[in-house]
């Protein structure tokens, strides 16, 4: 079997898995209805607006039980992943999800770009906006792919989902007292490298946020932690042997 | 002088506490049927899995000559999205074999191994233990490879396909493969193997050819309970 011939075989696994799944049909038909219904209840400019902040949650969900069920079940334990090959798969596997992702945003966006262009309500698309949710999606499939070495199943994204929940009640309830940290956080340049710290800490949970504030300094610190994911992620499967069921 | 398809040089592999195989030494010959024969838990597995790729021996090396290598292991597990036939396709894309070729090869194998090819179009989760043990061999006969690597390779199936295992097996060394097969079941091996191996405690314990042996039960005895004496001499 040579590499050539591998790689879509791992794609095409990894494809079947991702239509298989009704997370992920239930999550692009959801999300699209939400669009939808905005769109015709305000406007196709809130609509758009709530596909470029929310968009990469549809990478997020695609990266639910990424590696450890996989792992564990025995599956790759087959002539098709033999000579360390299982290996070469699981790397593949980041890169298609996040493929996916981008595949599912970029139709969404061409959609609304031609539509906006076409009856005079976008002057120019925000591709800048775009290409920052597209970036956002990545690290979340970095992250989300890590975690699923440790959490089985669909607990990657919940342990996320979770942790922005947690991060939004914290902020909420301290509101009163941390008057100082919601405004360095909504500042549009804040000052300082605690400040520039903080913001990079409550993006590494909370990363739309960066869709938001598109500083260059928040980019390359949004990019930083989804390359470091990404190392860990070739890390643990460089150093993987499939031990037990 | 026969040649080594595949040869290890003091293998070893440990578990935390557990030393699952300690300073393995084999040769396996080309155009053989070689087994790997001892008790439950005495290391053949992890052995197998070290030779595979899915292991990484902690010290130790191995040297594998075969350009393609199949695997059936003991119980094999699939992809829960995928059918049998899905699974079947992929193996024969990734092998470089056309779809007419991979129908026509599905076809016949299916018949010597007495598998149902309705099943093919159904989950492969979903198949009886005995069933997916069958799609493991189709996936591995598929890929014609040099050498073959099975787990205990009777465990759940039925006489029928045992039987035509065997015949299997035989046609298959004729046709210049070399087939290790892995197993406790020493009376199913003894019947189609030529070469063995036997795994005591991790550590090879004899390697050799059946030819000019008594039988394959004596001689795994007379290695893994040598003090003891024959299984059964034992007071109740």
């Amino acid at each position: 079997m040579s590499a050539r011939d591998r790689l879509p075989v791992g794609l095409l696994i990894s494809w079947r898995k991702l239509l298989s799944s009704k997370v992920n049909s239930l999550a692009v038909a959801g999300f699209v209805l939400l669009l939808a219904f905005l769109w015709v209840e305000d406007s196709f400019s809130v609509s758009f607006r709530a596909f470029l902040y929310l968009h990469p949650f549809l990478s997020l969900l695609f990266s639910q039980d990424m590696m450890n069920d996989e792992i564990t079940s025995g599956v790759l334990e087959n002539v098709l992943f033999a000579g360390g090959r299982f290996r070469d798969y699981l790397l593949m596997k980041s890169a298609f999800v996040a493929a996916a992702g981008l595949g599912v945003s970029l139709a969404l966006f061409l959609g609304y770009s031609l539509y906006g262009l076409a009856t005079r309500q976008l002057g120019f698309p925000d591709l800048d906006r775009f290409a920052v949710g597209v970036l956002v999606g990545v690290y979340y499939v970095a992250v989300a792919g890590f975690l699923s070495f440790f959490f089985r199943a669909g607990s990657n994204v919940l342990f996320l989902i979770l942790g922005q929940f947690l991060l939004f009640a914290g902020l909420l309830f301290t509101a009163s007292q941390r008057v100082g940290l919601i405004e360095r956080l909504t500042s549009s340049a804040p000052q300082g490298i605690n400040a520039q710290l903080e913001f990079l800490s409550v993006s590494s949970i909370f990363p739309n946020i960066v869709i938001a504030r598109r500083s260059w300094l928040n980019v390359l610190g949004l990019m930083a932690m989804a390359a470091l994911f990404f190392a860990l992620q070739v890390w643990k499967i460089r150093s993987l042997e499939l031990r037990k069921r | 002088m026969r040649t080594a398809l595949l040869w290890a040089e003091s293998l070893a592999k440990r578990f935390g506490a557990v030393e699952a195989v300690k300073d393995a030494t084999f040769e396996v010959h080309a155009n053989s049927v070689t087994s790997f024969l001892g008790e439950n838990g005495a290391g053949k597995t992890t052995l197998l899995k070290l030779l595979l790729g899915f292991l990484r021996p902690d010290s130790g090396r191995f040297s594998l000559a075969a350009r393609s290598v199949g695997y059936v292991p003991e119980r094999p597990a699939f992809f829960p999205w995928l059918t049998g036939g899905q699974i079947l396709g992929l193996t024969a894309r990734a092998s470089g074999l056309s779809g007419h070729d991979a129908d026509r090869m599905i076809e016949g194998l299916c018949r010597r191994i007495s598998f149902g090819p309705r099943l093919l179009s159904r989950k492969a989760q979903t198949y009886s233990p005995g069933n997916q043990k069958k799609l493991s061999y189709l996936q591995s006969l598929l890929i014609e490879p040099e050498l073959l690597i099975i787990d205990e390779p009777f465990s759940a199936l039925d006489p029928v396909a045992i039987k035509g295992l065997r015949a299997l097996f035989r046609q298959l060394r004729d046709q210049g493969k070399t087939l290790l097969l892995s197993s406790h079941l020493i009376s199913e091996l003894e019947r189609v193997c030529d070469e063995y191996i036997i795994i005591k405690a991790g550590k090879v314990a004899a390697q050799g050819t059946l030819a000019g042996q008594p039988d394959l039960e004596s001689l795994f005895f007379s290695f893994i309970l040598p003090r003891r004496g024959a299984v059964g001499d034992e007071p109740v």
